[in-house]
């Protein structure tokens, strides 16, 4: 008897949602109505330099996701920052890992809203492996 | 019971302590008797899902590799200041405080200059290393890391695909169910390699219950010699015999699950003439005919039993075919006879052995395993090293895919399955979960990997910045430009902003593993600057200007010893396990383990912050084991951060070091997780023509030619440099293989193996077909020469047998060792990877993997001079 694969087993759809592509230039409107929240970015590793402060403070208002916060980085920062962390297309790289308030997260997750600070942690680790 | 009182009547100290093997990465749990803090013998744990109690002869034999009065027990420095072939270093001793600052002064100079300058790289061997210089590479912020020779023979094609089409980095069959085996080049179960030990029972245990093994190689060793039949063909041409298979499953006999097809592949979706995928205007998503409606629409808008595999079709205006209809139709050139001319393989056996393996995958049949019905398909097709040791090897490991693909036999009952790539985790914590699954255009995405560098989606070929050129070739894991004769010339070409200057390298000796030491050594003597952390003074280690003597893995700690699960944790029912590697003896002279070196040297340069951060990314810490700051945890400290962080409080390093690991049983939807996961993997390649196209784009106007034959959505056979050689007398294609008695170029040294080795009449010799050696004149145990067409020669001694293929010669292992550190290894066997070139035009165009077989004549030894 030939039994269909996906009547095996109660498939559900798992499909996740493509990682936000970061907009090289702040979207419009970026500072909406609601409190400011203030961002602390620690860069680590190559992402870091003698002319980074440590942590760099951003304010940032209405709801945002990480992408907004790497776009406000990269405006501070310039090309040489945006070229390491995402790629022509705006997708953030697999090896740039982001913690927010410690917890490892993706571009398209959203940062809680409020007055609160966050606390944002970037660093980039090496791509290969091998054997 | 022996009575271990001494004269005294006292009773001795005596345990046996719980960790784990570093005689190779199968790092299989172990069991090491102490006594009187001496370790007097090593058994496999039984308590331990990794080996299951067992050990080969290599863990057993680390008690001789620990206590080798060879090994380094002091920081040496050389003093003579030219590097080369047979150059004396003139070592002195020196402090280790002299050591790192010498080795900081040079880090803080190049990391103020371009980080980038540093290249880290260590050996595959030690999996301890892994995560101790993934942190340091990351926190200093260079991105060349590298895995030397273990690095770049044995995985750019493997990984690639096993992570492509299972989820995990490498296969096996599942030995409890599986009925029917192909291995294509591959020893699981039957020598050295992922979850070694642990296979070895399996694998007999299948054979004892009549699973029924064909191994396909060149050389019937360690694998082929346990198979039911050996298939010896052409060295290379793993491609030609799977894809002739193919042909034969899909227009011989008609067999293969269309439903699978359907459900689980891209083979629904549609193609046009420009051999991609016919999208959605709307949605963007790829299409597919539904036959329900007679129309195309978005993948995920039609049930996969409605789903058209065959026919031609018409969407506004573009023709269009189902992906399987290509591949059906790409199969029809690919007949038995087609692949006899290839692989040498008889057409008939051919036939045959596809018969065997499309029957018995028992289509459309499930089973129940504990309480849950599953798809049943007990056949598997495995590749690994041999297939993946050439230029052509993506396109072997994905004709070889297609074997199970077609009969949908991966990831289910029996079938081929991929190392663990699905996990609920640690139930307790919720710690360690990790699933497969789809992206927006359906395709699989790996739920965990071993890096960064994700086999899909691939990477947006750009400008390097790597020393190996991956970010340009971005299907290449490990690359040979780190040393190839040309890598000035292509670093010239794709405008690389710097230059390699400085090298940590942990335990690699790349001078033999690589390629030919003349082009390895070219490159070691450029740096500025090199530190080698190792146990013995190697080949390499002659090229370094400090020496480091690093602890063994009898003396070492590792919280990780098998995670990720898909490298060396068993696949297959059983049991989760997460072992540790902890220290039995302590460091003997001036040794240092080399996590705490690391640690200290971060500290000298000021990079702390950086590296606890690189800890807590890699490691995944949660509060509130994170760490903080830059407070200088101790590499106990970080170990038992990432236990507690993972199994709770009460699981510490202390708790780890007390019971040795940690276990909790397997569900059959984590083993067999393809049916309850919707995404899809390709058996139609639509994603590499863009890649393509970025990298020709960058390439061709630097006057630099990719073959876009390397590129095509569908595997074909390309041959080898070795395949076109037509050079009268260079008759025989050279290759390598895995001796179980050794691990890369490390394990001759051990007096155990080496004897050992000097028993088996492969181990240290080359091996030629006993009628091909008697037409040349040779009678066993002969010295000859092997030459390759460049010129260069290595010496050994025949050993005449019907083992191997006609045209094959084979040497075991990466012998044949030189220097003066490791006097039981020197002046044994043959250093076959002198025979290999080291440039572009030898490496694959696709995954850079380096052509490892070479075109050779072989004379007498009398006859032959250098």
């Amino acid at each position: 008897m030939n039994v269909r694969w996906d009547s095996v087993v109660d498939c559900v759809r798992q499909m996740e949602p493509e990682g936000q592509r970061v907009a090289r230039e702040p979207p419009s409107g970026f500072a909406t109505a609601g409190e400011p929240v203030i961002i602390k970015v620690w860069l680590y590793g190559t992402l870091a330099s003698d002319r980074v402060e440590r942590p760099i403070q951003l304010e940032l208002g209405g709801d945002f996701t990480v992408a907004a916060v790497i776009c406000e980085l990269g405006r501070r920062l310039g090309e040489d920052f945006l070229r390491q962390v995402i790629d022509a297309e705006g997708r953030k790289f697999n090896q740039c890992l982001v913690f927010v308030d410690g917890v490892k997260v993706d571009a398209n997750v959203m940062v809680r809203r409020g007055a609160a600070s966050v606390h944002v942690e970037m660093i980039l680790l090496p791509v290969i492996e091998g054997g | 019971m022996n009575d271990m009182s001494d004269i005294n009547g006292q009773a001795a100290k005596d345990d046996w302590v719980p960790t784990s093997c570093a005689l190779c990465y199968g790092s299989c749990s172990i069991l090491a008797h102490r006594v009187d803090d001496v370790v007097v013998k090593i058994e496999g744990n039984p308590d331990s899902a990794v080996g299951k109690g067992r050990l080969c002869g290599k863990g057993v034999s680390g008690i001789m590799t620990h206590y080798d009065p060879n090994r380094l027990t002091v920081p040496l420095r050389r003093t003579n200041p030219i590097k080369g072939l047979g150059e004396d270093p003139g070592w002195k001793e020196i402090s280790w405080d002299e050591a790192l600052e010498e080795v900081s002064a040079q880090l803080r100079r190049v990391r103020a200059e371009d980080p980038r300058k540093l290249v880290v790289q260590r050996t595959t061997t030690v999996t301890a290393s892994r995560t101790p210089f993934l942190t340091f590479t990351a926190a200093f912020g260079t991105p060349n890391l590298s895995t030397a020779g273990g690095g770049l023979h044995c995985g750019n094609g493997a990984h690639l695909l096993s992570g492509l089409m299972h989820g995990s980095w490498s296969v096996v069959p599942d030995f409890q169910y599986c009925n029917y085996s192909i291995f294509f080049g591959a020893s699981k179960g039957h020598a050295a390699g992922h979850a070694s030990a642990s296979n070895m029972g399996m694998a007999a245990d299948a054979r004892a219950r009549g699973m029924k093994m064909v191994v396909v190689d060149p050389m019937c060793n360690f694998a082929a010699a346990k198979a039911t039949e050996w298939v010896p063909l052409r060295v290379g041409t793993d491609a030609a015999l799977a894809l002739a298979m193919c042909h034969v499953m899909v227009h011989e006999l008609g067999i293969y699950d269309s439903p699978y097809l359907q459900a689980k592949t891209n083979s629904p979706y549609l193609i046009g003439p420009d051999q991609r995928y016919v999208r959605d205007a709307a949605s963007g998503k790829p299409q597919v005919w539904d036959l329900s409606v007679g129309a195309a629409r978005p993948f995920s808008d039609a049930k996969a039993a409605d789903m058209a595999l065959t026919g031609d079709f018409e969407v506004n205006g573009v023709r269009c075919q189902p992906a399987f209809e290509l591949l059906k139709r790409h199969l029809r050139k690919h007949t038995p006879e087609w692949g006899e001319e290839i692989t040498t393989v008889p057409a008939a056996d051919i036939r045959r052995i596809a018969g065997e393996f499309a029957h018995e995958a028992r289509i459309g049949s499930t089973i129940v395993v504990e309480g849950v019905t599953l798809p049943y398909r007990p056949v598997a097709a495995i590749a690994f090293r041999g297939s993946q040791g050439h230029m052509n090897s993506v396109y072997n490991f994905f004709a070889i895919a297609l074997l199970n693909q077609l009969v949908g036999a991966a990831d289910v009952v029996g079938s081929c399955l991929g190392f663990n790539p699905a996990s609920n985790g640690f139930e307790e914590t919720g710690r360690l979960r990790y699933m497969p699954h789809a992206d927006a255009d359906g395709h699989m995405l790996t739920g965990t990997w071993m890096g960064y560098h994700l086999p899909y989606p691939i990477a947006e070929p750009r400008m390097p910045q790597k020393v190996g050129l991956q970010d340009l070739f971005v299907l290449g894991l490990i690359s040979p430009f780190l040393d190839s004769d040309d890598n000035e010339a292509m670093w010239q070409k794709f405008e690389l902003p710097y230059r390699p200057e400085v090298m940590i390298n942990f335990g690699a000796n790349m001078l033999m593993s690589i390629a030919n030491k003349d082009s390895v050594a070219r490159s070691l003597a450029k740096y500025k600057f090199m530190v080698s952390f190792d146990i013995f003074l190697t080949e390499t280690t002659a090229f370094a200007d400090i020496v480091l003597p690093d602890c063994g893995h009898l003396q070492t700690l590792d919280s990780r010893s098998n995670y990720p699960f898909i490298f060396s944790l068993p696949a297959g029912m059983g049991e989760w396990c997460w072992p540790i590697r902890q220290p039995v003896v302590p460091p003997g002279g001036g040794q240092r383990r080399f996590q705490d070196v690391l640690l200290e040297l971060a500290d000298r340069i000021g990079i702390r912050s950086d590296l606890n951060a690189a800890y807590n990314a890699s490691m995944d810490l949660v509060a509130p084991y994170r760490l903080q700051g830059d407070h200088k945890y101790s590499f106990e400290e970080i170990c038992d951060a990432e236990l507690k962080s993972n199994f709770g409080p009460e699981r510490g390093l202390d708790w780890f070091k007390e019971h040795g690991v940690l276990k909790w049983p397997k569900k059959p939807e984590e083993v067999y997780w393809r049916p309850f996961v919707d995404a899809r993997v390709p058996i139609y390649w639509e994603f590499l023509l863009p890649v393509y196209e970025k990298i020709d784009a960058i390439a061709a106007p630097r006057g630099f030619k990719i073959p876009v034959e390397y590129y095509q959505p569908l595997p074909d056979f390309l041959p080898c440099l070795s395949h076109g050689c037509k050079v009268p007398g260079f008759d025989l294609y050279a290759f390598y293989y895995r001796d179980i008695l050794h691990t890369n170029s490390f394990t001759m040294e051990n007096p155990w193996l080496d004897e050992a080795a000097q028993l088996d009449p492969f181990s240290y010799t080359v091996a030629i077909n006993a009628d091909t050696g008697r037409k040349k004149g040779f009678t066993d145990g002969a010295w000859i020469w092997v030459e390759n067409e460049k010129g260069r020669k290595v010496k050994g001694r025949v050993h005449l047998t019907q083992t191997i293929h006609p045209e094959g010669l084979g040497v075991a292992a990466c012998a044949g060792h030189w220097g003066d550190g490791m006097p039981i290894a020197k002046g044994k066997g043959v250093f076959f990877n002198d025979l290999l070139e080291l440039d572009w035009e030898h490496s694959s165009p696709i995954n850079l993997n380096l052509d490892l077989c070479a075109r050779v004549k072989v004379t007498l030894a009398e006859e032959g001079s250098r």
